[in-house]
């Protein structure tokens, strides 16, 4: 079983095996794609893609956002990239940023030793760590792989930032409180005809001015930069961040378990059939129980990202993977062979 | 002489969520969380029960918006100026106010008065109207563009997953 730990107490060396395993990849020439195309680039080149997606039904679908299959996309994704990780390093398990421990993710995760700091105001490339575009032979850890230079962001997936990695924080309201997070990891919202589900997965992804507004989005745009466009995993702590969105996921599945003696995971998913209480429409394509996930679907006919052909040239091919449904990654412990839970 | 602390209202616009902001309030900013700028939120724009014959006349609108200032902040961006406009249609005047450059995650829209009054009594003041309104706020216009799907720039140059 792999643990997914928190950034802000994770070991040294657990920290360093997420710093090299990443830089890694980001050097990995990935196979089949162009040339200066590294397999950390496609997963970044992927995240863009996901938001237009021609579905065998003939429909452009966002699978991985706005809707309730943002959770196990997300999910989905961050641990296909963990699995990448772990060619690179044995044993690396992305940590999480664990937003309430605010002073924690400043004295630790926001440090030069690690992602580098945080940035105040316009976005501006990062001033410190690893994540610089080009890093100091003087400052290189002993881990740096030979023949790199920096963490140098692909020309076709800048959002106009330029080749270095851009932070800027412009001032909105962040950490969410415990006590805010603790509530959404209870939430249950009962309105007759709509699983509850929907209401949580609403305050995961947007926020709720009530049970708590700092939550993914703002996170995203405390961030600022390039975390802040559709390139977002760009910046590694887009790992982080998701990491920690998963973990409060797994922890309401884990309260609904338990509040609901003899139920399983699949009982906390509204049926395929069921309306949005915000839209009163079925969930799209990708978002529902046994929809294949894109771009996880065995290789079938009729889907096609509808982005430039440079961007669709640079994703990864999972044509040759078993296909993946929304229910398959319900259990993190049961979603591939491993396995994995949060410390 | 030193400038009174400002009084804040807080918001945030969300898929489902309340789309009518109350700005007939005892507060000098109005901080505005907008989910997905330009996807799902195109704008916001005033509304109120109030008409001509009220008080609520163009020219005072005029004067309304140009009491207004504000800003987004925006991760892409940073902090720019948020556009206040008045458009003046053949139904009559209509005063908007933008959500920020396209996101896909979220803008913050801090409005307030460039007077320190409070929103409410900025809006007496200049409308002074016949009546007290049953309403005055902020209505979300929805964004009908599917703009994640066409990879479009947007300002700045930033992609912003539009």
């Amino acid at each position: 079983m792999d643990i997914r730990e928190n950034a802000a107490t994770i070991s040294d060396a657990g920290r360093d095996r997420y710093l090299e395993a990443v830089i890694r990849l980001k050097h990995r020439q990935a196979a089949g794609a162009p040339a200066g195309v590294s397999v950390y680039d496609q997963f970044v080149a992927l995240h863009s893609a996901v938001f237009a997606v021609q579905s065998p039904a003939g429909d452009v679908v966002n699978f991985g956002h706005w809707n309730i299959g943002f959770c196990p996309w997300h999910r989905q994704y961050l641990r296909a990239f963990e699995k990448a990780l772990q060619t690179e390093v044995a044993g690396t398990t992305i940590p999480y940023w664990d937003w309430a421990d605010h002073v924690g993710a400043v004295n630790r995760l926001f440090t030069p030793a690690f992602v580098g700091s945080l940035t105040a105001g316009q976005p501006a490339p990062l001033a410190n760590g690893v994540f610089r575009r080009s890093v100091p032979a003087a400052e290189r850890p002993s881990w740096w792989p030979a023949g790199a230079t920096g963490f140098r962001i692909h020309a076709r997936l800048q959002d106009g930032f330029g080749a270095a990695l851009q932070r800027g924080s412009a001032g909105v309201a962040w950490p969410p409180t415990g006590a805010q997070l603790s509530q959404l990891e209870r939430l249950t919202i009962a309105q007759q005809g709509a699983h509850p589900l929907w209401f949580f997965w609403m305050v995961l992804e947007q926020g709720h001015p009530q049970i708590a507004a700092a939550t993914h989005n703002q996170g995203h745009n405390f961030l600022g930069g390039h975390m802040s466009g559709g390139n977002s995993p760009n910046d590694p702590v887009f790992w982080m961040h998701h990491a920690n969105v998963d973990r409060l996921w797994a922890k309401w599945q884990e309260g609904q378990l338990a509040a609901h003696a003899g139920s399983t995971h699949r009982d906390h998913w509204p049926d395929p059939g069921e309306l949005s209480p915000f839209d009163g429409r079925t969930a799209p394509q990708g978002h529902r129980l046994d929809d294949d996930m894109w771009p996880w679907v065995g290789g079938a006919a009729g889907y096609a990202a509808d982005v430039p052909a440079a961007i669709r040239a640079m994703l990864p091919d999972f044509a040759g993977a078993p296909a993946v449904k929304v229910r398959d990654v319900l259990d993190t412990t049961a979603m591939d062979a491993t396995g994995y839970r949060y410390s | 002489m030193s400038a009174a602390a400002p009084v804040i209202q807080t918001a945030l616009l969300y898929k489902g969520g309340p789309m009518l902001l109350d700005l007939y309030l005892a507060a000098t900013e109005y901080h505005i969380t907008v989910t997905g700028p330009r996807m799902l939120f195109e704008r916001l724009q005033l509304a109120t029960t109030l008409s001509a014959f009220d008080g609520y006349t163009a020219p005072r609108l005029h004067a309304f918006a140009d009491a207004l200032e504000g800003t987004i902040h925006c991760g892409l961006v940073g902090i720019v100026a948020a556009e206040i406009a008045v458009d003046t249609m053949r139904a009559g005047g209509v005063l908007t106010i933008s959500a920020g450059p396209p996101n896909m995650y979220q803008s913050l829209l801090v409005l307030r008065t460039r007077t320190g009054e409070t929103f409410r009594n900025l809006f007496l003041r200049i409308f002074q109207p016949a009546v007290a309104p049953a309403f005055v706020g902020l209505q979300a216009v929805p964004a009908e563009a599917h703009l994640e799907h066409t990879h479009s720039g947007t300002p700045g140059g930033h992609h912003g997953h539009s």
